[in-house]
């Protein structure tokens, strides 16, 4: 049931999707096939979900596997990743979500040109210090990277000033009092102003999923 | 019902059992004594008779002549039968008839009773020596309460002793009623045994068995509604997905308004499903050890989290304070805490609101308290939105009803207390405020 869903997901998504509905029948077709990616219900008749992860990771196999799971606490969740799952997704979801990772999943397979930060909207090549908002390329001073950088590790995640200053400043670096409000207000000219958020009592951030606000 | 203290009983059943047994043997005691006394005073007077007998010529009333002196002993007369005493005396003032035979006799003269012993000298001259029977009473009296002195002294000191016993003896009794009362549903612990007397032990030990019988009952009401949320999350998946599908699907401006609404719903019944797994987590991991964590760090994951859906409300999600404060436990009940807490007061907030999340350090306490300026809740259901699916009437929030549920479990598993109360500031909104022991390291700083 879930497994005709989501094949009809896949389709809509013009991926090629292929479905069978039992661990044994899963074995073979990785077997004889070539696929770019295996998405695996761990609920699966007849044969443990994690027991095909095993058999196909023992064949070296590197295909890269998302695996759904009505069982995801942490410890089930990290049983999952050391049996070689590339992801991990609980049920129920919705069908964006199950696609943005399968997304990600067959860009890292691709293997990016150059290490990129990401959340949808901005994003932050490292090597070559390019910097896109929404596909439109802007230029930063370096010390605006650099807290742009801070910020895009984590996306979602809140640095305080302090956390900010240790990021761009080096030891013994003599930091104004206003410096790190002074590039804020720099950077959101740039980028625009919605893109970092100011947490009230807690320092910045960057939205987790910059599409979505 | 009566519910007499058995302690109490057995004392005052004890003392007066002692203070009974006691006053039948002083009786008894003094009877005895005061008869001995009076033998013994008789054997006296019968001495002294025959060796005066020995005597050839009996002097009335010269020996003994009592006078001023207060000594019983010499309030004796000699007395030669038939004859008065020659000096007017009234300790003295007696007259023997001569027909009284040889032997010991009370006499009865002028209202004054006499005990008198009377003989024959060697010189064949009858004569007796007399005591006056009052001399003789307070002297025996004098004695036989001589002998009740260690029973008035030992009966309230062997009171005491009981009464002591008694304390000590359940002392053990009223420490373990103690213990019951702080057994709750999250820390079911056997009470211990240890110290506990024989008598009691076998009530101990049921009621251990009690509570391991209500453990298992509690696990596995907690073990259902984790199973019974597992079960539902394939078919709910089953059913997003194909809703999702149906999106992808040429529809019309109708069908795709009336497909928001069913994904909305779907959204709904997949959070209520999380929030009842994370409710069943919450309770059910009371077993894994305690450690010690910084509470500051997860109440800013938890504001980190909270954060988009403040965001797309428009609510002014801002921290105060952030005091770093040590607490011992498990840091997931802690984010339980703060995550449902920040998440309630925004969801509870009209758009454009504020909420202010405050977390203290005060002595050897942690207080975390989140303020929002929603419509606040009445003060007569304060205590009633901890309990599962309680909501407030005519609140329009698509609130799973769970939040605070959750809050609660994970706040007794870290012996906190949770509280609502009215805002401080006396502005419309609601304080949510949680307290809890800091561990001993954070509270020395």
């Amino acid at each position: 049931m879930l497994g005709s869903a989501v094949r009809q997901a896949l389709l809509d998504a013009s991926y090629a999707a292929d479905w069978v509905q039992t661990g044994d029948a899963a074995t073979e077709a990785l077997a004889t096939h070539d696929f770019d990616l295996v998405v695996l219900d761990l609920g699966l008749p007849g044969r443990d979900g994690l027991d095909v992860l095993r058999t196909l990771r023992g064949r070296q196999v590197t295909t890269p596997v998302l695996v759904i799971t009505a069982r995801d606490t942490v410890d089930q969740r990290i049983e999952g990743l050391d049996h070689g799952a590339d992801d991990y997704l609980g049920k129920p979801f919705a069908v964006g979500e199950l696609l943005a990772r399968l997304r990600a999943l067959v860009r890292r397979r691709a293997g990016a040109p150059t290490p990129t930060l990401s959340n949808g909207i901005l994003a932050l090549e490292l090597a070559t210090k390019r910097v896109t908002v929404d596909g439109q390329e802007t230029v930063l001073s370096s010390r605006e990277f650099a807290l742009l950088q801070a910020l895009m590790m984590r996306p979602g995640a809140i640095l305080s000033r302090a956390q900010i200053e240790h990021a761009i400043y080096g030891w013994g670096e003599e930091v104004e009092s206003n410096a790190i409000d002074v590039i804020i207000h720099g950077l959101r000219k740039k980028i625009g102003a919605g893109r970092i958020v100011n947490v009230r009592g807690l320092g910045w951030m960057v939205k987790q999923n910059g599409a979505a606000a | 019902m009566n519910n007499a203290s058995l302690r109490k009983r057995l004392f005052v059943w004890i003392a007066a059992a002692t203070v009974v047994i006691s006053a039948i043997s002083t009786a008894a005691s003094f009877t005895l004594t005061f008869e001995d006394a009076n033998e013994l005073q008789d054997a006296q007077l019968v001495q002294l008779t025959n060796t005066l007998a020995s005597q050839s010529s009996i002097t009335p009333a010269t020996h003994f002549q009592p006078k001023d002196s207060e000594d019983a002993e010499t309030h004796l007369a000699v007395h030669v039968l038939g004859t008065r005493p020659l000096e007017d005396d009234p300790h003295i003032d007696l007259l023997i008839p001569e027909s009284l035979s040889s032997g010991l006799h009370t006499i009865d003269q002028r209202g004054v009773r006499w005990r008198v012993m009377v003989s024959t000298s060697a010189g064949g001259q009858r004569f007796g020596v007399a005591q006056r029977q009052t001399v003789r009473d307070e002297i025996a009296e004098g004695s036989a309460l001589l002998t009740l002195v260690p029973i008035v002294v030992l009966v309230p000191l062997l009171l005491l002793i009981v009464h002591r016993l008694l304390r000590q003896g359940f002392s053990r009794t009223v420490q373990l009623s103690a213990e019951v009362d702080q057994v709750d549903a999250d820390h079911l612990s056997p009470l211990d045994p240890s110290g506990v007397p024989s008598e009691a032990l076998p009530l101990v030990v049921a009621v251990n068995r009690l509570l391991a019988r209500l453990g298992s009952v509690l696990e596995q009401q907690r073990r259902m509604v984790a199973d019974a949320a597992h079960e539902l999350r394939t078919p709910v998946a089953v059913v997003r997905v194909q809703a999702d599908n149906l999106g992808n699907a040429d529809l019309g401006e109708d069908a795709r308004a009336r497909l928001n609404i069913l994904q909305g719903g779907l959204g709904r019944i997949s959070r209520l499903i999380e929030k009842l797994l994370d409710l069943a987590r919450v309770q059910g991991s009371t077993l894994l050890q305690d450690e010690v964590f910084p509470f500051d760090a997860e109440v800013r994951r938890a504001v980190e989290e909270t954060l988009p859906l403040a965001l797309q409300r428009g609510i002014d999600l801002g921290v105060s304070r952030l005091d770093p404060a040590e607490a011992s436990g498990q840091p997931a009940h802690a984010f339980a805490v703060a995550r449902n807490a920040i998440d309630n007061a925004v969801r509870y907030t009209p758009d454009g609101g504020t909420v202010d999340v405050c977390l203290e350090l005060r002595g050897a306490q942690i207080l975390l308290t989140v303020d929002d300026s929603g419509p606040g809740v009445p003060a007569d259901k304060r205590e009633r939105v901890f309990e599962p699916f309680f909501r407030v009437l005519g609140s329009q929030q698509p609130g799973t009803g769970l939040g605070l549920a959750i809050v609660r479990s994970a706040a007794q598993a870290l012996r906190g207390r949770v509280a609502l109360e009215a805002r401080p500031d006396g502005r419309e909104g609601t304080r949510f405020a949680y307290s809890q022991p800091a561990a001993a390291r954070s509270a020395e700083r």
